[in-house]
Parts: C-alpha cells; structure tokens; sequence
C-alpha cells in the first residue's frame, strides 16, 4: 500500500449518513409500536394483553396507536422508496444492497467455516449476506404489512375491489407476518446487531454513523479495498498492489 | 330550691330534645319507607316480646336498640293501612318496600287498631292457636312451662304469663286464621316480602325439582320493574291470595313459562308477539320445548335491568352464549357450539369483549353483537328465508352499520366458520403458507446463529489451549 493513502490506525469512515440514521431511529421506534400494539390485539384473550390494552385506555386507543404509527411507518417507508429511487436510478450509484450470486456463496462458505471445513470467514463488501437477508425481509414485511393493515383498515374499499375473504386473509396474513417479523428481528437483528462476538454489546453504527478501522477490515475488508483504491485514483497514483485476500 | 333549679332548665332542653327526635323520626320515615306490620296490632302493644333478638319474629336493626313498645307504630304502619303523605312524598322511592299509590283501590284508611280483613289467612309460622279455652287457665307456664306437660319451645323460656296471649288466640278469636279459607292479602309488596324474605323459604315442584321462594327486595327495588313502583301481584296475580293456589307446572322451567306467557306478554304485547314468531318463541310455545329461552333467561327474573344501556348490550354475548356455547345442547339441534369462539376471535367480538371487560359505563360502543346480526325477540333459524343472516339478506344487514358495504362485503366475516379448503380457502391458504414459512424461517435462523456461536466457542478454547 503506498503512502499517500494509507490509513491511521484510528481512522474512523463514515458507514451511515444522518438521514439513514434518522430513518433507523423512526423504524425503532414505528416497530417497536406496532409490535406492542399489535401483538396485544392479536393474543387480546391472554390476561397479560388484555391488562395491557385496558392499561393504555382501551382497545380503540390501542387501535388508534397503532394506525397513527402504521402511518408513520408507511411514510418513512414511501420516503425510503423515494431516496433509494433517486440514489440508484436516477444517480445510477452502485447499488451495494442488492443480493448477488455471490452472497448464496457467501452464506455457504460461512456454514463451511462454522462447521469447521474452512481455515477463513468469507470476505465482505459493504453488507454482508446477514445485513442484505434482513434488509430484504423488512422490504418484504414492511410491504405485507402495510398492504394487509391497509385492507383491514379500510374494508369497503377493499371490497369494492376484492372478494370479502381477502380481508380475512389480510388478517390471517397481518398476524402471521407480525410474528415472523418480531421473532425475527429478536433473533436475527439481535444477533447481528447485538449479542455477535464482534459487535458486543451494541453496534453503535448505526447510531453514530462511523466504523472503526478494525472494523472495516475484520467485518468489511472488500469495502475497504475499494475504498482504498478510490483514494488513490484521486490521489492520481496507481491503485494499491497489495489488497485483501480472498 | 337549688336542687329544683337545674331540672327547670333541662324542661326546655328536653322539649326541643324530644321535637329533634319527632322531626329527625319524620325525616327518617320520609327517606326510608318503613317495614310494615304484616299482622294486625290489636291485642299485641309487646312488640318487643317477639321482635327481639332470638325472638319469633323479625329482629329490628341495630339502630332501633334504645326504643321502645311505645315507639314502634309510630314509624311501622299495619300493611293494609294506607300512607297517604309518604306516597305522595316518595313517589318513585326505590326502596325495600316500594310506597304504593294511593288510588289502590283495595286500600282504605282504617284506623291502625281495627283488622283488615274479615277471613284471614294463616301466615307460615304464625304462632300456633290455643285449643281449649281460656277460663281458669290463666297460669300457662304451668302446663306450658319447660317442665310441664305441653312445654312451649326453648326460646320462650323465660316470657311471663301475661305475654302468652299477646301472640297466641284462641281458635274462637275474631282474631285468629279462619280455618281453610283463602284470603286476600292486603296490598303491598311489604306483605309478600314479610314471608318471602326469607332465604331459606322453598317448595318441592310437582315434579320433585326444589324451587327457591326467596325475593331480594332490595334487588326487586333496585330492577327496573321494582324502580317503577311496580307490585309483586302485577306478575303473579294469583298470589293475591292466601293460602297461594297450588303450583300445577312440573318444573321450574314449566312455571316460568306459564308466568312470562302471562305477565311478560300482558304489559309488552309487542315484545311478546315478536317472540312468539322467533325461533325460540315457536319452540317454546308451539313445540314446548323448554330449552329455549324466555323472557326471563335473558332480562332476568327480580333484577331484570334496563336492556338499553351499553353496559347491557356489551354483555349481551354472554346471555347466548350460556346456551349456544354449550356443546351438549347444541349437539341436540345440530347447531355450531364453537359461535362464541369464533366471534370473538374476530374484530366485533374482539373488541365488545374487552369493552364490556373494561365495565366503563360511560363508554359508547357500537360493534356488533349477536342480536344485532340476528336479531332480538324475532331471531330467525339461519336458514329461514326471512332471516337477516341468510346470505339473500345479509347485505342488508351489514349495511345497518356499513352503509356504503357493497355485495362482496359480507364475506369479510367468516360466518362463523373456521376457514377450511371449502370455506374461506384463502385464508386457509394463507395460515398454510406461514405455517410453513415461520418454522422454516425461524428454525433456519436458530440454526445459523447456533453454529456460529459453537465456532467463536470453539476458536476461543483452540486460541486459549494455544497460548
């Protein structure tokens, strides 16, 4: 690596911009909402969520919350739509989120290493396969959610387009999915963001949007190597011999 | 002189005392209407010999302790004597005793000392009459005494001679039960509620069923009949008389019958008459089948409360669900035991649950309940052309809240069937599609997380055995 780009030991990038930031912290919190909200609804007859409704005001309070945060979801979801619209289609930057082949392969060579038939963990870009399989499923229940709420929300609409049982599968489906969504993101996000040896006790990036060097070079060497050759092309200098291996 | 002295100061003192006490006495008869005598006075001055403490008669209240004989008729009337002023005074008083109106027409003002009625019946548990006559016995106790031949019961221990004839007449007395005869009792539920008061008071049914008489009258008061001023004689006029005619239903079921046809129907004709179309109606009244509810298996008996407010219609589930949640009764009728499960597994039941669990009487609420589908007096089997459930009327039916519900509305709602391949298949396609795809997700994530774990486990001990 030559001089000019190489990095301090104590370098920090920036992983996050404040508008990414801010839009993590209203799906916390929308989620987390609806979560409470909605699950309490769904086991209505077990004594804890019954409590707990009767506790905030009643059961058309409760509903009340929950739409005024499904709304606040739906939102934040449009305006996500919106930026990733004008940063990848309009600005054609490169789209890091998107799964590839490769990501499969990842996620098998991961399996081989903990199972011990691989010396090395496999080398990752800027999201690894676990960050894009959560990213995805979001999308994904985000999108299940807001369509199924939005059905049992407005039922005579709906019905104008579909046969009534869709709204009864809309509920089928909203229940469901609300539990996928809240085991998963207790496992799954808990895991990655949480209780992961490497992240231990919380990774702060999201919320201060930086990543140390040691991190970058442990948890995302190939965006790194990117990083570094960007450096030195504006540097005007050859890009760097030495890169990560593979 | 001096002693003298501080006694004429107390004479005014004792005079406004006593007006006080007559002023605070009259208030008190205002706002509380009081037990009536539900016998005749005369010959009997001793209250207090029977109305004590393990005495015959009723016990009077704890505020009571210090008054005497003297006191007792000031407040308590004998039940046939008419209180003009506190009716008038109290006219909608809900009250153990509810005032009757003056225009009874059976009610005249008869002076407290005179007997009401010519025949009169024996009372249950009245003190039992003197056999023999009076002259030259007038030392009871020795016959009756404890040790004599004919010992009165243990509690009379201890009563004089002179007290005997204060309860006990002869059979000759013009006061005594006339043998046999059935007599109109005076008015007034006082007078019915003086036996049935009591708890323990029951009958065995022709049919050898037990059947309970005891009225709460303070609950009666409290009903919505009972706040009315209504008499206990408007529902069961054949009680007039006493000794009561002779109960011929074989069951309580039976009777009860027989008494909503008669008395329900004859104040609400209209209520009756839609009833009597219903499917429960028809059952009951055509079929006499008693499995079926009546009036009385919904509103009540004695409590029957106001069935407009919320807090009633937020129960209302609960009244069908005695019967159409019981598996074994339904099975008879081939009906769906699981109705209730299924409605509040869904958003009207869901939610007029937890409201009427909240018991918010200030709460409005408009969601579904069975009778608002089904109807009330006039439910219709489901598969009765003129029911509002049937799938040619059920359109209609959503609209009563959903106005702007269109045709493919109604299926919103499962009917209360469980979603199956045949019934509701999307929705059984959907809970089948995430039965598969939550453990599948799920194991696979706890799989992941569970190899990764065992492998830091594991590099670490390498890493420390390295070392």
């Amino acid at each position: 690596m030559s001089v000019t780009v190489a990095t301090h030991e104590d370098e920090t990038f920036i992983r996050f911009a404040l508008r990414q930031r801010l839009e993590h912290i209203i799906l916390l919190v929308a989620f987390t909402v609806l979560a409470v909200t909605g699950l309490i609804q769904k086991f209505n007859q077990a004594a804890l969520a019954e409590g707990t409704i009767q506790f905030l005001g009643g059961i058309e309070r409760v509903r009340f919350i929950h739409r005024t945060f499904a709304l606040i979801l739906a939102i934040e979801a449009i305006y996500h739509g919106v930026t990733m619209f004008y940063t990848f289609v309009l600005k054609r930057e490169r789209p890091t989120m998107l799964p590839t082949p490769q990501d499969l392969k990842d996620a098998w060579q991961m399996i081989l290493y903990f199972l011990g038939r691989r010396k090395e963990r496999p080398l990752f870009d800027r999201y690894d396969f676990r960050q894009k399989f959560e990213y995805w499923a979001m999308v994904w229940g985000t999108i299940i959610m807001g369509l199924t709420g939005f059905m049992m929300w407005f039922p005579i609409q709906t019905t104008r387009i579909l046969s009534g049982q869709w709204i009864v599968a809309a509920k089928a489906a909203h229940g469901a999915e609300a539990i996928l969504a809240v085991v998963s993101i207790l496992l799954w996000h808990m895991y990655g963001a949480h209780l992961n040896a490497e992240v231990f006790p919380l990774d702060t990036a999201i919320f201060t949007g930086k990543i140390s060097k040691e991190r970058m070079l442990r948890e995302h060497p190939l965006e790194y190597a990117r990083l570094m050759e960007e450096r030195a092309r504006a540097a005007g200098e050859p890009a760097p011999v030495e890169t990560p291996k593979t | 002189m001096v002693h003298r002295l501080p006694r004429l100061h107390l004479a005014p003192v004792i005079i406004i005392l006593l007006v006080l006490f007559a002023s605070l006495s009259l208030q008190a008869r205002q706002a509380v209407a009081q037990q009536a005598v539900p016998h005749p006075t005369e010959g009997k001055e001793d209250c207090l010999s029977c109305h004590k403490a393990g005495g015959a008669a009723t016990v009077p209240p704890a505020t009571h302790a210090s008054f005497t004989n003297a006191m007792c008729l000031n407040c308590h009337k004998p039940a046939a004597v008419a209180q003009p002023t506190q009716a008038a005074a109290q006219p909608t008083q809900a009250t153990a005793q509810p005032t009757r109106p003056t225009a009874q027409p059976t009610v005249t003002a008869a002076a407290p000392s005179q007997p009401t009625a010519t025949a009169r019946p024996a009372q249950p548990g009245a003190p039992s009459l003197i056999p023999h006559p009076l002259e030259g016995r007038s030392q009871c106790s020795t016959c009756h005494g404890i040790a004599g031949l004919k010992p009165y019961p243990r509690d009379h221990i201890g009563r004089p001679d002179s007290g005997c004839l204060q309860c006990h007449v002869t059979a000759a007395s013009p006061l005594a039960p006339t043998p046999g005869a059935a007599a109109t009792l005076p008015p007034g539920n006082a007078t019915c509620l003086s036996c049935h008061r009591q708890t323990d008071l029951s009958m065995t049914l022709p049919g050898g069923q037990k059947l309970g008489l005891f009225v709460d009258g303070e609950q009666f008061a409290n009903s919505v009949h009972g706040s009315k001023g209504l008499e206990c004689t408007a529902c069961h006029p054949n009680n007039r008389q006493y000794p009561h005619p002779a109960v011929t239903a074989k069951t309580e079921r039976e009777l009860n019958r027989g008494i909503v046809q008669q008395a329900c129907a004859s104040c609400h004709p209209d209520v009756y008459n839609q009833y009597k179309d219903s499917v429960h109606g028809k059952a009951l009244l055509e079929q006499n089948n008693l499995d079926v509810p009546s009036c009385t298996d919904c509103h009540g008996i004695h409590n029957i409360s106001n069935p407009t407010t919320t807090l009633f219609r937020l129960h209302s589930p609960d009244l069908c669900s005695t019967c159409h949640a019981d598996a074994k009764l339904m099975s008879k009728y081939g009906i769906s035991a699981n109705v209730t499960k299924t409605y509040l597994n869904d958003f009207h039941g869901a939610t007029v649950r937890l409201e009427a669990d909240a018991e918010n009487p200030n709460i409005t609420s408009y969601k579904a309940v069975c009778y608002d589908c089904h109807g009330i007096h006039n439910i219709k089997m489901v598969s009765d052309p003129n029911s509002s459930v049937i799938k040619d009327n059920l359109v209609k039916t959503c609209q009563k809240c959903h106005p702007n519900a269109d045709t493919n509305f109604p299926a919103a709602w499962t009917a209360h069937y469980e979603p199956s391949l045949t019934k509701w298949p999307l929705v059984y396609f959907v809970n089948l599609f995430y039965s598969i795809l939550i453990p599948v997700t799920v194991g696979g994530m706890i799989i992941f997380i569970g190899l990764d774990i065992a492998r830091t486990v594991i590099n670490k001990r390498a890493s420390r055995r390295a070392k």
